[in-house]
């Protein structure tokens, strides 16, 4: 008999307190507001936070995957071999060899701020930072391994073992293997840019012709799609708007075509982030252009059907210069020419 | 008794069924299904405020795309948080919600793939209408002194562009297109002009688009799938609820037979452990009765034992007893003889003894044996004559047990004739006292024997007194339970030892030596108590006193008659 009443108690009991609760409880996803109308609140550029809440153990550990050839196959590249931290998080040429010989289809994007897109690749194919990093492993044209061969020269590293059983409950496991690299480029951020600063109401720290530049790439309409937190790397658009006046260079490569399948997107390509823009040479997709000038006139022509004055671009690519930021403490530079 | 397997197992069964009912009637996990609509609300919130800021940014408010990129990280987390809580959750649940949930993915990658290109084209748009209103704004201006038809031309264009991005309408959308085409014509301005045209061409291409895929986003089925699945769920839960609620029902039902079966249980146990008990009292009845039948049968047997020595000592006295009683005649005779002999002999010895002197007889002389003649004749008589009693008394003792007289008789007439017989005797006696029960039945038997019983016993307890202050009690009584009428003579006198007492009625057996007693006196009377199918019992105690009891059965015809008659 007393379960029945017991289990009826329980229930009313239950009852009430969820009442209680909900009564008593705000509603717990009150509608964001809308943007803060501070010193950037109606300007499309927003500053990059200048903490993470990482947690450090990780990041180390992520730092010592990242810079570790053993993620490849006969221990060849590390991640670092093409994300060069002391060369933009990149590689400095257009295309990056791979191994059989050829050269890759798509430059060698930043990993400075990656964190801060909401895509990976240039044609967007990857949502998350560690889907990214796992079809970077299996690539035969980049790492050109797998888990199975991963996993146990790590294993065999007994500092691995011991710094993933402090930085994690699970130990060194293929999840927590990526979640640790993924928490490194999370950590690659490169705040308190000049332009940043300038956001954040230090007015005196552009020069005039570098807030001109500013003010052209919004009225130009730049800012259309370079915007956000990264300048850019938030949304597609298709390469080649407009006519160019010469005939455009054969290009075979379908861009987003390539992941969804759909017809809209061929010759689409996610729009890249303009951080650290002066010390990421070459540009675009395929790295065809070496200079700032040369790829802010083609983009002018080809995106905005606008073409630019040579005073234009230049006063352009004085503000761009601005938003190179700081890893560490340190300004991003490119390493001397007969240094590299 | 073996184990009870059946009812152990019963009630083993039962409380197996109780459980499974128990866990059955447990309501769904609500925790569950708070966690699921949980995600569900924060898939909404996102997805509202991605709606608010498309419609937004398509309005020109919205500075950046961020925070679009951010709901739909929401939208995916929530989703994400339903699909691992799909995988954990029941299978029959997530039968019920996986088809909803996918649906609901599918109408999120839908929805972002509209964004992406929304946010393309209304990238496009933006930087057209930025172009288009600047440089028709500029071209307007300059060339207002040069060639007042373009300016006319580009002031229409500008109307029309204004009409058709406040109401986009296929009308306005070939007028614009008209104007645009017009304007190719030729002069200094060619170039910008151009330049206009196609952004022109792309404005009102791009809006329409644009548009277009506003409402799709604002009409993407998201909504109606969250609702969907939420209707799922409920449903789910309010079977899973009502069935628990049978469950719970049942449960009630079996408790009430494990409750009605233990309480029967219960009651047997009670009447077994009732029925064991009264069978232990009749159990220690019995044995007590069959204890006393068994002592009562050892004391028959110990009867019959005394009763046949009693037999073979009685042939084989009776065979000495004639043996001896002849040649014990002629004693007495011949010493009679003798006596007077020596009598007619003396005086002429006397004669020769005053005229020879002194002379030898049998070896001494004549004035000595003068006078122990006659001493030694005496004495041959008196031993005779003890020989005599005691073969009388032998013959009494095995006599041939036949009873002389069976008749009926009074136990209290044969006392009271023994007392009188006793009278000189119990005179000298102070306390003799006699308590006789009025109305005893009569008994089949022989007075005198019974009398000679009562007599033997008084003498010997007179006989125990130590002086004339001792006291004798005779008393009769009715034993109702065996039936048989009771003789008891009790004195205060010296006692007999233990060891004595159960030989009292052996033959030859006497304490009384000295006084002339032959030892046959209480066996004579143990026969006859035992020819009258009784018994002779004593009980002593050393200085303080014997007691006698002889018991007589009663005739079969007379026991139903005597309880009546004791009641009078």
């Amino acid at each position: 008999m007393w379960p029945i009443r017991k289990s009826v108690g329980v229930q009313i009991a239950l009852a009430v307190l969820a009442l209680h609760l909900a009564c008593a409880e705000p509603t717990p996803h009150a509608e964001t507001p809308l943007p803060p109308a501070g010193s950037w609140g109606s300007e499309p550029i927003v500053p990059i936070p200048l903490t993470t809440d990482l947690d450090v153990t990780q990041v180390a550990l992520g730092e010592k995957l990242f810079h570790d050839p053993r993620l490849s196959r006969n221990n060849i590249f590390s991640c670092a071999t093409c994300h060069r931290l002391d060369q933009g998080g990149g590689d400095g040429v257009s295309r990056p060899p791979t191994l059989a010989g050829g050269l890759h289809l798509r430059n060698t994007p930043t990993v400075f701020n990656v964190a801060l897109n909401s895509r990976f690749h240039w044609d967007g194919g990857f949502r998350t930072l560690e889907a990214e990093a796992e079809a970077a492993l299996h690539d035969p044209t980049i790492m050109n391994t797998d888990w199975a061969d991963v996993l146990p020269k790590l294993q065999a590293d007994a500092d691995y073992v011991s710094a993933f059983n402090t930085a994690y409950p699970g130990g060194l496991t293929r999840a927590n293997v990526l979640h640790a690299l993924a928490s490194f480029e999370r950590s690659l951020n490169t705040p308190n840019s000049r332009f940043d600063q300038y956001l954040r109401g230090d007015a005196d720290v552009l020069s005039n012709n570098e807030k001109r530049g500013y003010d052209l790439f919004k009225s130009y309409g730049c800012a259309a799609c370079h915007q956000g937190v990264n300048v850019g790397g938030n949304m597609f658009q298709r390469f080649g708007i407009f006519r160019s006046q010469t005939r455009p260079r054969d290009d075979d490569d379908r861009g987003r075509f390539g992941v969804t399948g759909a017809e809209r997107d061929r010759q689409v390509f996610r729009v890249p982030s303009l951080r650290n823009v002066a010390v990421t040479a070459p540009y675009y997709h395929d790295g065809r252009v070496q200079t700032l000038e040369t790829a802010v006139d083609l983009m002018a022509t080809r995106q905005l059907g606008r073409p630019l004055h040579n005073e234009e671009i230049e006063l352009i690519v004085q503000f761009l210069h601005t938003l190179t930021g700081e890893y560490q403490g340190q300004l991003l530079t490119l390493p001397d020419e007969d240094g590299s | 008794m073996g184990i009870p397997w059946r009812r152990l197992l019963a009630v083993s069964g039962l409380l197996l069924l109780l459980t499974f009912l128990l866990l059955q009637s447990r309501s769904p996990d609500a925790g569950l299904r708070e966690r699921m609509y949980e995600a569900l609300h924060v898939f909404e919130v996102h997805d509202a405020e991605l709606n608010r800021d498309v419609l937004l940014a398509r309005a020109g408010l919205l500075p950046h795309y961020d925070s679009l990129s951010e709901a739909m990280d929401g939208l995916y987390g929530a989703l994400y948080d339903l699909e691992s809580w799909n995988e954990t959750a029941s299978e029959e649940f997530s039968a019920a919600i996986s088809g909803h949930i996918a649906d609901l993915s599918h109408a999120v990658r839908e929805k972002e793939t509209l964004l992406e290109y929304f946010k393309a084209d209304n990238a496009l748009l933006r930087n057209s209408l930025t172009y288009f209103l600047h440089t028709g704004h500029l071209l307007s201006t300059q060339t207002a002194v040069n060639d007042r038809a373009v300016a006319a031309a580009i002031g229409t264009l500008s109307n029309a562009m204004l009409r058709f991005v406040r109401t986009p309408q296929r009308a306005v959308s070939n007028e614009i297109k008209t104007a645009l085409n017009q304007m190719t014509g030729a002069n200094l301005l060619q170039h910008d002009l151009h330049t206009l045209a196609l952004h022109g061409h792309l404005i009102v291409d791009v809006l329409l688009e644009v548009d277009t895929l506003l409402r799709q986003l604002l009409a993407a089925p998201t909504t109606t799938r969250v609702r969907a699945l939420r209707d799922a769920s409920l449903q789910y839960y309010s079977q899973m609820e009502a069935r628990a609620q049978t469950y719970r029902i049942l449960l009630y039902l079996v408790a009430v037979v494990l409750l009605a079966y233990l309480v029967y249980l219960f009651n047997r146990l009670r009447a077994n452990a009732r029925d064991l008990g009264r069978a232990n009292a009749n159990l220690r009845r019995e044995i007590d009765e069959r204890t006393r039948l068994e002592e009562k049968a050892r004391e028959q047997e110990l009867q019959l034992i005394q009763a046949n020595k009693m037999t073979a000592l009685g042939t084989l006295v009776a065979g000495v007893a004639h043996e001896i009683n002849n040649p014990n005649n002629l004693t007495m005779m011949n010493a009679r003889v003798v006596a007077e002999a020596w009598g007619d002999a003396r005086h002429i010895l006397e004669d020769y003894h005053d005229d020879n002197g002194e002379f030898l007889i049998g070896g001494l002389p004549y004035a000595e044996m003068r006078e122990t003649v006659p001493a030694l004749i005496r004495d041959m008589h008196v031993g005779a004559q003890r020989i005599e009693r005691i073969v009388s008394n032998l013959k009494d003792f095995a006599r041939p047990r036949q009873q002389a007289v069976q008749a009926t008789l009074q136990v209290n007439e044969a006392v009271q004739r023994a007392v009188n017989l006793l009278r000189h005797r119990i005179a000298k006696t102070i306390n003799f006292q006699v308590e006789i029960t009025e109305g005893l039945p009569p008994l089949q038997g022989d007075m005198q024997q019974i009398e000679q019983v009562v007599v033997n016993l008084i003498t010997n307890a007179l006989e125990a007194l130590p002086g004339e202050s001792g006291q004798v009690t005779v008393s009769t009584r009715y034993n109702q339970d065996d039936h048989d009428v009771e003789i008891e003579v009790w004195d205060t006198g010296v006692g007999i030892p233990q060891e004595n007492v159960e030989r009292l009625c052996d033959p030859f057996f006497t304490t009384k030596q000295e006084q002339g007693g032959t030892g046959l006196g209480l066996a004579i009377t143990y026969t006859l108590v035992r020819d009258h199918g009784g018994n002779l019992a004593f009980e002593s105690i050393p200085g303080q006193g014997t007691r006698a009891r002889v018991t007589l059965p009663c005739p079969a015809e007379s026991r139903v008659s005597v309880p009546e008659a004791l009641q009078v």
